[in-house]
């Protein structure tokens, strides 16, 4: 695991290096050039409003559906099971490709019902929900690893002594899922915020994601890109970074 | 006299059709021709789209550069995963989680900063190695479970009666981790499989098979759902293996 530890850390050490020293390949000076220039940027800032919406928006939204999609799946079959986690193994890209197929202009909904304007929309629907579509399962199969048989003798112990679904609800099973929903909510939404293929295939061509932030200006700024580029990159890992301690601090305080 | 814990499995399984089901359109989009609006069926099924993919001087390498990829992170993954899967205690399993939250493209550029140095930029190595971020982890996880107690009492048992290490490993640690090494090989490979930011960021430009797709998918649908199905490959071999087997993905 130290290798894996030691890669991320290289990683990142390797765009700070390159946001400060933009030749440092072939040995060049520290600059805070590259830093000012982003961070006066406004499509820079628009990309940040745009994957943190996404990010707000898709994460609650997806653990809300994904509890009682949960608790209703805890009599199904390892088949309706299986079904209902079967997208946990398919590549993002994919979902995104077959969402296009339903959603994009001119494609199978927009036949049946009129437009259904959410691919490349400017706020982001399609992307939300791409990571809906593709996130719920992964979120469902955590609540349904939580509410295993401890959870239901609990269950059953409270409506036992007379506690009605909303008391087992909020005293019995909410608390049971607080831990796997955090974990999982901070998976879905480092997921969202890091994501570059989701948001080229179905996102807007402006504003960018911050990640498309990083590979548009690869594309247009010539030979200071790679140091701009490093720098979107750096401040996305940092906001996830910060979601992490938040998570962290949070978790910590309710134990 | 408790009553009956109320479920809905059928609301479970709709939501399931729901989610997976419109995967179902792929293999009709591939073949369809012609699928001009307002219709809701192609107006001609034919192979043009498996022809282009096959013809394409970049996609049949893309795709032989992602098999090949694939099968390097595993390998190197399992040397990696397996004995940390066998030390590995409760809280530890968040720090071995822990870079699956790092962006791919994060990854990708960071590494090809010090893989330029090295020699290892775009080149296969290279990008098998900036995989292993996400394959480890993954393999780490799936593993992990089946080192059981019971696994641990039969090693033991097997040593107490002069087993040398190649035995137990061979005769008892093997059979009894089967299942977990089929699955953890096959969801290892879908995850490299499945690497955009990464592969983009230290393969420069090697044609890989998410790299190709992406301008697809808006622009020649029928080519997308072609590598589309051809990406869902492995992804269906592991389901297939965790249904099969009852594990976990």
């Amino acid at each position: 695991m130290i290798l894996v530890g030691g890669l991320s850390l290289a990683a990142f050490a390797g765009l700070l290096s390159r946001s400060l020293r933009p030749g440092a390949i072939v040995g060049g000076a520290y600059s805070t050039d590259a830093w000012r220039r982003v961070l006066a940027d406004d499509a820079f800032w628009d990309s940040v409003i745009f994957t943190l919406r996404a990010a707000l928006i898709a994460t609650p939204l997806a653990v809300l559906l994904a509890v009682p999609i949960g608790v209703a799946a805890r009599g199904a079959s390892p088949w309706t099971r299986a079904l209902l986690t079967a997208l946990i193994p398919v590549p993002h890209l994919v979902v995104a490709s077959t969402t296009v197929t339903w959603f994009g202009p001119g494609q199978l909904l927009d036949r049946l019902f009129g437009t259904v304007p959410i691919i490349g929309d400017r706020f982001g629907l399609g992307v939300i929900l791409v990571y809906l579509i593709k996130e719920i399962p992964f979120l469902v199969l955590l609540v349904v690893a939580a509410l295993d048989r401890e959870t239901q003798k609990l269950d059953e112990a409270g409506r036992g002594l007379g506690a009605s679904w909303w008391h087992r609800l909020r005293h019995i099973l909410l608390p049971r899922l607080a831990l796997p929903l955090g974990i999982g909510s901070l998976v879905v939404a480092a997921f969202v915020i890091g994501s570059t293929e989701v948001p080229l295939a179905v996102g807007p061509v402006v504003p960018d994601s911050m990640t498309t932030y990083a590979l548009t200006v690869q594309r247009i700024r010539g030979p200071v890109a790679r140091a701009d580029s490093a720098v979107a990159l750096a401040v996305t890992t940092l906001v996830i970074l910060l979601l992490g301690i938040v998570a962290l601090v949070i978790g910590r305080r309710r134990s | 006299m408790s009553r009956r814990r109320r479920s809905f499995p059928w609301f479970a399984g709709a939501v399931g059709f729901l989610l997976a089901g419109p995967l179902l359109v792929l293999p009709i989009r591939a073949v369809a021709d012609e699928w001009r609006a307002p219709a809701l069926w192609p107006q001609v099924i034919g192979g043009r789209g498996v022809q282009r993919v096959l013809d394409d001087p970049i996609l049949p390498q893309a795709v032989l550069n992602s098999a090949l990829v694939g099968l390097l992170a595993i390998a190197l993954g399992f040397v990696v995963a397996w004995p940390a899967a066998r030390t590995l205690r409760g809280s530890s399993a968040a720090f071995v989680l822990a870079p699956l939250l790092i962006p791919p493209l994060v990854v990708g550029e960071g590494l090809q900063v010090w893989f330029l140095r090295l020699g290892l930029a775009d080149s296969l190595l290279g990008v098998a190695l900036a995989h292993l971020v996400y394959v480890v982890p993954y393999m780490v996880i799936i593993l992990t479970p089946g080192f059981t107690t019971e696994l641990a009492r039969q090693e033991e048992a097997a040593r107490g009666l002069g087993g040398s290490k190649w035995d137990v490993l061979r005769l008892i640690t093997l059979p009894g981790m089967a299942s977990p090494i089929a699955l953890a090989l096959a969801m290892a490979f879908t995850v490299s499989w499945s690497q955009y930011g990464t592969s983009l960021g230290v393969g420069g430009g090697l044609p890989m098979l998410p790299l190709v797709l992406v301008p697809f998918v808006r622009s020649d649908p029928q080519i997308a759902a072609v590598l589309d199905l051809i990406f869902l490959l492995p992804p269906l071999v592991a389901l297939t293996i965790a249904v099969r087997t009852d594990q976990r993905l």
